[in-house]
């Protein structure tokens, strides 16, 4: 028997940890059972395939802006120890922490037509609540510290050495990162970017305040959820049970080999 | 002689010192509150009914759904007052007599600065924001909508839909959706409307057009203090304690008068 393998779990600690798991099988459980095929018909008759829609495209976006403007800011936060990175991660990790109808009214303050930028933005012609675009930044927003501060761990853990030999092999910055660093880093990036997406897949209380409720335009998934509770509770069941779906759907693809290879974990 | 030996009490003293006044404080004479389970847009009119009626009484307001969700789940609820007697029918079997209480109106709400002066030019808004059709605030939106239509023409009705942006989730969401500056009209109650002040310009509905708003109250079947509930509840319907709603804008409903519930 290996020592730390989840053999050597005394019987205790295992039915601990078997409680935990009970606990957390149990209500999504009880979701799927007590569904009824009438239940969907009902969700599919109120829109439910309009706001699925809408909610994978803007956490598509969402997980695209992640890497684009993530990544970097997570290698900067990982290699920098100063005062400002600090400050900066700080930063980052405030979203985190923030109940989301407050993210809501921040992003309001900011954004919004009565906003701190309303009026540059209105001279431009952008309105941006009530909008697409206010629901992928209201997701961007509480979904970033979930993708950007284990990345930056990673980072920060990474062999100095290792950058350094493939420079001295003649290896630009670019070609180093792309070949050692991210390849090394990739299980962190992978597990950060499925927990953020997650996060705004599931994202609600901003998205509500800060983009409103219209189907086909600004209505998401939970959002549609919430909606549809006001009424009969069978279709928000439904719709809820579809989500779930998705997010686990989301999880296996996102360790799946195709999805791997592309950053470097396999070849 | 030996001492006794001391007793399982006096070996958990210092818990039972502190935990017994709380003990007696329970048992004490002060009678169980009335709760009262209220409509969103009667929150502020009811808890200044409740303090002013002498006896203790709790209220917990929320959109009337959620609350007839609650009680139809057994939440210990002594009185409810919902925005729609729709609600009120929804968890009929756990009330008693269903009476109406006060009656309510839509009024359009505006930014200050909008060109909207009549209701009529409602398609001049550039954003407007109505309740979801669930709650009680967006169903009689939808009535209002629908009468329109027949007068102005379902031309009208297709400008003023292109120009709604959100369906919030209460009463209250909607009006903020306005008082924030994000949205310059709104279907809302008068009540709500007239609390937001300088913030909003009140744009009547047209008599032959508007909804009348009824919010019934009833008790609660086996709910908690149910005969100082029913004091309250008549207290409540009665001169002085209807004064308090009269204050927040509510009004008695004429006799007669059909239900707009627009369900």
């Amino acid at each position: 028997m290996r020592l730390g393998s989840a053999r050597a779990l005394p019987g205790l600690a295992r039915l601990a940890g078997g409680l935990l798991v009970v606990f957390l099988a149990l209500p999504p459980a009880a979701l799927i059972l007590t569904l009824g095929a009438g239940d969907f018909v009902d969700a599919l008759e109120g829109g439910m395939l309009a706001a699925l829609a809408l909610s994978l495209v803007t956490t598509l976006l969402t997980a695209a802006l992640l890497l684009l403007l993530g990544t970097p800011l997570a290698w900067w936060l990982g290699r920098r120890r100063g005062r400002a990175a600090r400050a900066v991660e700080a930063l980052v990790r405030l979203p985190a922490v923030t109940p989301p109808a407050v993210a809501g009214v921040a992003l309001l303050a900011a954004f919004g037509r009565g906003g701190l930028f309303g009026d540059p933005l209105a001279a431009l012609g952008v309105g941006v609540p009530f909008t697409p675009a206010a629901v992928v930044l209201a997701q961007l927003f509480v979904a970033a510290p979930f993708y950007v501060l284990p990345l930056a761990e990673a980072f920060a853990e990474l062999d100095e050495d290792l950058l350094w030999t493939a420079r001295s092999l003649g290896a630009g910055p670019a070609r180093a990162f792309f070949r050692i660093a991210l390849p090394l880093c990739g299980p962190a990036l992978l597990g950060g970017l499925a927990v953020a997406w997650a996060r705004a897949l599931g994202e609600f209380g901003a998205t509500l305040v800060f983009a409103g409720n219209l189907p086909g335009v600004t209505q998401t998934l939970p959002i549609g959820i919430y909606a549809a509770m006001e009424g009969d509770l069978g279709p928000a069941r439904a719709m809820a049970a579809v989500l779930l779906g998705v997010a686990v759907i989301l999880f296996v693809a996102l360790r799946s080999a195709p999805v791997e290879r592309l950053v470097g974990l396999r070849r | 002689m030996r001492a006794p030996a001391p007793g399982p009490a006096v070996r958990r003293g210092p818990l039972v010192h502190l935990l017994l006044p709380l003990v007696l404080a329970g048992c004490a004479e002060a009678p169980e509150p009335v709760r009262v389970f209220a409509a969103a847009s009667l929150r502020e009119a009811m808890e200044d009914a409740a303090a002013a009626w002498d006896g203790p009484v709790r209220v917990t307001s929320a959109g009337s759904q959620v609350l007839a969700h609650q009680i139809a789940a057994g939440a210990p609820a002594s009185v409810f007052a919902p925005a729609s007697e729709a609600h009120a029918e929804a968890v009929a079997e756990r009330l008693d007599r269903v009476r109406p209480l006060a009656c309510n109106a839509l009024v359009l709400a505006v930014a200050p600065s909008s060109d909207v002066q009549r209701f009529e030019d409602l398609p001049r808004a550039s954003r407007l924001v109505l309740g979801t059709p669930e709650v009680p605030v967006g169903a009689y939106a939808e009535t209002v909508l629908a009468r329109a239509a027949a007068r102005f023409g379902d031309g009208w009705r297709r400008r003023v839909r292109a120009r709604v942006v959100s369906r919030e989730i209460d009463a209250r969401q909607v009006l903020a959706k306005v008082t924030m500056g994000e949205a310059d009209a709104a279907l809302v109650y008068r009540t709500d409307a007239a609390a937001a002040g300088d913030a909003v310009r009140a744009v009547p509905i047209p008599e032959a057009i508007a909804v009348r708003p009824r919010y019934p109250v009833a008790v609660v079947s086996d709910g908690p203090a149910a005969a100082d509930a029913a004091d309250f509840v008549r207290w409540l319907r009665a001169e002085e304690g209807f004064s308090h709603l009269a204050e927040h804008g509510f009004v008695r409903c004429a006799a007669g008068e059909d239900d707009d519930a627009a369900r």
